[in-house]
This record gives structure tokens, sequence and C-alpha cells, in this order.
């Protein structure tokens, strides 16, 4: 299938347990979050779309009708160019400046950075990263696809629901997730994140020191299988991007690095439900606004 | 390493394009000019040799680059793509800059005298790197990669660097080794207040255009590199063979595995309010650690490098979308 911005209309959970309707276009009434792409110009590729951590840097070719789009919402004074997010529902969303977006009337602050929907991922961003494994016969694996600026950040609140935070602002999920939580619990013994990306795989940051006992064994074995698949399989670029969350989340120590394992899809847990957080203080709008990629 | 002394005049230059920004007329004029504006400086006398070979490719001039190594480079346009090219070497590029018909404004290319931390008393240009820390790269314009450079620079350099700014940010090579970069005009050191005032009117005035676009920054002289080479390795690819340490890297994390405690049930949760105490504790520690990424989202976890934009490249870069809102790209940037 052909990677293409559909134009579906979504249904965003907003506060007092209703739903709204969102049209291609519109302003984007939840938190603005997801995996973390940017729209550049490459001299030798033209435009395309970059996933970038510090020195590593991937281009494919954008999704058909996405530049399209943000060019005629006015992204970046049309011309196109700049971040956007995915998340976990596969909403594209990007931020546009009040002063070239024409629904900006539309938005709850209609001043600054407006977050918007552009439309819904049909097909496969094609990275040649393993961002969308397959793992039929697996309870647990290394997460090798993207490690950084990647998926949906959750955790999980006192009262087993899941939480999104950004600054001081914390919003629920609109729903319950109790399988999601349950398996996220099993491989850490203290609170953490969990990532959800666009194709919803679920991983988690598992500390060496913090896999409970009776699981440390089966991290390990996972851990020592995956470096040998991975080794058969000239599976570079994985290594690469765990060895490298590895290094940063250990602040330079690898061997006390947070291992990204791979907890299953979403499909599997709560009956297929995509958690979405509630923006439950508008205040969040207003701080959200004051900048064109923050807020997630 | 860079080889030019396998490259004759003409060659295509394959190494890093990079360098102090120079245009040259069809009658053989030189002049740098004032970013993206139409104010320039005429350099006198003109390196002529190599004007004439620009010339040779491009018959109405064009940009040319000189490298921190002296190396003259320029892009020739063959169909759809540019061509980067080996002009020869200058080795003593020197002269004025001259402000159309204001002579007696005229200012040094290659001002001398001065002491590290100095003020700079002439144009903000040359090859451009960038630093955090003790890390060095040059940053590809056309494939956004960062190359690094992975020697790093002479000690003196590299504290003079660090000293005037310590979060990091890019800084100039003159042709001739000289070391400048731009650090906030606040807060200003006497030493450099008083240099102000003795400043050309011209750099003064380049100055001043900076600070019309709110970017208050001033040049400054951090050293020489006499005769160090930078060395510039390719950028790291997602999917080049992993070197030893970062294997290493892989085994070590196993390595370390079985240092267990008792699970904890009530810390397997992150608390609603980051100060509501018992409980919460542990998780709240762990969630910091574990979401350092979320005081700074952009860079994503603590390896985060700041977004540099110390640079009038960057501004110009700025401006051209903002005019033309299409291309970006310049053909012809270091």
């Amino acid at each position: 299938m052909s990677t293409q911005i559909s134009d579906k209309t979504i249904s965003v959970p907003i506060a007092d347990e209703r739903d709204v309707n969102i049209e291609p276009g519109q302003p984007y009434p939840g938190p603005y979050r997801g995996s973390q792409y940017s729209i550049v110009d490459s001299r030798n590729h033209g435009t395309v779309i970059e996933w970038k951590y510090n020195d590593l840097v991937v281009h494919v070719k954008p999704p058909s009708g996405l530049l399209d789009r943000l060019q005629s919402l006015g992204k970046s004074r049309g011309s196109g160019r700049g971040s956007i997010r995915i998340t976990a529902d596969r909403e594209v969303l990007t931020k546009i400046n009040a002063d070239a977006y024409r629904y900006s009337h539309q938005a709850p602050v209609s001043s600054g950075w407006i977050p918007v929907y552009l439309g819904k991922l049909e097909g496969d961003l094609d990275f040649d990263i393993e961002n969308d494994p397959s793992f039929p016969d697996r309870d647990l694996w290394v997460w090798s696809g993207f490690t950084f600026n990647h998926g949906e950040r959750w955790s999980v609140s006192n009262d087993d629901r899941l939480i999104w935070t950004w600054q001081d602002y914390r919003f629920y999920s609109a729903f319950e997730h109790r399988d999601l939580i349950n398996k996220y619990a099993k491989y850490r013994r203290i609170a953490g994140r969990l990532y959800i990306n666009e194709y919803g795989h679920v991983y988690v940051n598992v500390p060496q020191e913090e896999v409970p006992p009776g699981e440390a064994e089966m991290v390990e074995q996972v851990y020592d299988e995956w470096r040998r698949h991975a080794n058969s399989n000239g599976k570079r670029a994985a290594k690469r991007l765990v060895e490298r969350r590895l290094k940063v989340t250990g602040d330079g120590d690898p061997s006390k690095g947070h291992l990204p394992l791979y907890i299953g899809h979403l499909s599997e847990f709560d009956d297929g439900t995509v958690p979405k957080p509630v923006v439950t203080d508008e205040g969040y709008y207003v701080d959200a606004s004051r900048e064109e990629a923050g807020g997630y | 390493m860079e080889g030019r002394d396998d490259l004759s005049v003409g060659d295509e230059w394959g190494y890093h394009y990079r360098g102090l920004s120079l245009q040259t007329s069809p009658n053989g004029e030189v002049w740098w000019q004032l970013y993206q504006g139409t104010d320039r400086l005429r350099l006198n006398p003109a390196p002529e040799k190599i004007v004439d070979r620009l010339l040779d490719h491009k018959r109405i001039g064009g940009r040319f680059h000189v490298t921190e190594r002296g190396d003259a480079l320029t892009r020739v346009e063959n169909g759809e793509e540019y061509e980067q090219i080996y002009l020869g070497k200058i080795d003593d590029l020197d002269g004025e800059l001259v402000p159309d018909g204001a002579e007696e404004y005229s200012i040094d290319l290659q001002p001398d005298g001065l002491e590290p931390g100095d003020l700079w008393p002439s144009i903000y240009d040359g090859s451009r790197y960038s630093f955090v820390g003790d890390r060095f790269w040059w940053h590809s314009g056309q494939s956004h990669k960062r190359h690094p450079v992975p020697d790093g620079l002479p000690t003196d350099i590299e504290q003079g660097l660090q000293r005037y700014k310590r979060d990091g940010g890019s800084f100039r090579v003159l042709p001739w080794g000289d070391v400048i970069t731009l650090v906030p005009i606040h807060p200003t050191p006497e030493k450099v207040e008083e240099q102000f005032n003795e400043l050309p009117r011209v750099v003064r005035n380049i100055i001043k255009l900076r600070k019309d676009r709110d970017v208050e920054m001033l040049p400054v002289y951090i050293g020489s590199l006499d005769d160090y080479q930078i060395e510039v390795n390719d950028p790291t690819s997602l999917t080049d063979k992993l070197s030893a340490e970062e294997e290493e890297s892989l085994n070590s994390w196993a390595q370390n595995l079985g240092r267990t405690e008792a699970r904890s049930t009530n810390a397997h949760k992150v608390g609603k309010d980051t100060d509501s105490g018992d409980s919460t504790k542990e998780g709240i520690e762990s969630e910091v650690g574990d979401g350092a990424d979320e005081k700074h989202p952009e860079q994503g976890e603590s390896e985060r490098l700041p977004e540099l934009d110390d640079d009038p490249v960057n501004w110009i870069m700025r401006d051209m979308k903002e005019v033309d809102g299409q291309n970006p790209t310049r053909r012809d940037s270091t």
C-alpha cells in the first residue's frame, strides 16, 4: 500500500466525557504528542521526511499528500517545512503559526503556535528501521526501532491509569488500560515510562537494577537472544539504536543504561484501546502555543 | 585526510565544502558581502590568480570560498547538479576591505597583534565548525548530517571556546588559522567594552546589523590554529559497522544484569503530584531519570545538544525562507 495522508475525520476525547469530531486542517484539541519527524529540503533527495537524533539522521520520501496539505494550511509561511508529530492512533499533527492559519479562530488559543490535525497516516514511513516489527511468537523482545524522539510517552498513575505529562501538566487517558499496565509492571520494579509508536507498538525502558526478581533471567535471555539474532542478521542500525539508548540513559555508561524492551502491540491489550490523553486544564493550550515544537 | 597535494586546479573537490566566502565580478573585482545585504567591502588587492581561474569556470564571476587551509573552492553548475571545484591554494590572502566610496573606513582582512579574548576588528566569516564540550563537528548543509572532528582542536583553542561559549555553539576558522566566535554582548567584560569603542566603524556597523535582528553578539578572537589541521570524518550512518566500543557497550549491559531487589508493589506507579511523598518517592526519582527528555523534548534524552543558532548564516537562511518561502537550500553556502 502506498503511504499517504488520508482525509479521515477523527474523534478526539475532550473534557466532561465528550468527544469532538475533527476534520483534517482543523485545530487539534488533544495534547500535541507522538513520534517526531521533520520535513526538510535535501539537496540530493528533494523534500524529505527526516528522523534525527543528534548525529543520527535518516530521510525518506514523505507520504503522498503531506507536503501539499502542510503548504495549503500555511505551515512555515507556505513552504510546508518544519516538524510534525504522529500519535499512537496515526494522527498526523503539526503546529502552524496563527498569523498564517485560516482556522485560528476555531482553536482554544487563537495566537501563537496552533496544533493542527493534518490527516491520518496510511501505510508505512519506509525508514528501513524496525519500527513496525512482527514477532508472532514472542511475548518480549528488545525494541530496536527508533529509540529516540519516537512514540507517545506515557507513565502509570497511582490509580493504575495511564497519564500523559508535559511540563507541569498531567492528563489521564480517557480509557482504562489494565492489561497494558499489568504487562508494563511485570518488567519495572518502580515507575517509569512507556512509549507507544504510530504503529501501536509499546516499549518500556528497563534499568537493570529495576528488573523484578523472577523476570531478570527472562530479560537476560531475551537480550542475549536478540543480540545473537542481530549479529547473525547484520542488524547494524538496530544494534546502534539500542547501543545509543543504553549509553544515553546510562549517562554515558551503557552498562547502567535502560534497555528498551518491547512488550507488545496495543491490539494485544484492553481490546485494542488506544490511550488518548484528555486536556483538562486549558492553561495547557496557552503554554503549548508558545512553542513551535513543544507541548508534547 | 584531505590530500590537496593530489589535486590539480579544476579537479572536483571531494572534501567538506566550507570557508571564507568571497565574490568576484566579471572584471575580476573581489568583495565580501554583508549578510544578504547590498553593502559590500572590496578586497584590495584581489587574489588575481584564483580569480582568473574562477573566471575560467564562471565567466560572469560568482562566489568562492577559502578554507582554513587556504584552499580556494567554488561550485559550478553542471546540468541540474552543482560540482565542487578546487581552484588552487592561496598562501597569502590579505589586504584591506574597502567600503564603496569610503576608502577612509577600510579595515584589515587579517588583523594582527590580537590577544585571545580581544574583540575581532574585522568581518565575521571563515570555515564554520560547531562544538559542545569537547565534541566538535562540521555540519553539512546538504545532508543535514554532522561530520565529527575526532581529534578536536588544540587545547588552548578548545579552552578558549569553552570559556566564551559554555553551552557550545559555532565558530569560524579563517584561511590563515585564526579562530573567532560570536559571544553575547551582555554581560560584557570591561576590557571588551573599551575595545568596542575602538573598533573600526565598519565593524561596529556590522555588529549593529546583528543587533537589529535582536541578536546582540560580538566577534571575539580565540586564538590561532597555527599549523594544526582540522580533520573531519564521515558522519555516522545508522548502518555503519559498529565500532569495538559500541559492541562492548551492548555486551556490558548484559554483564551487569543480576543486581535485583525485592518487588515493591506500591512503587509500580508514578505519583500524581511530584511532591506527594511516601510510596511514590522512589518512582519519582526513576521518572526523572527515565524521562530526562521531557525537559528537553526537542533533542530527546540527556545526550541532547543545543540547537545552535549563533551564526549569521542561520539568520540569512531564515531571511531567505521568509523572502521566498520556497527554497532555503543555499547552493553555495558553507
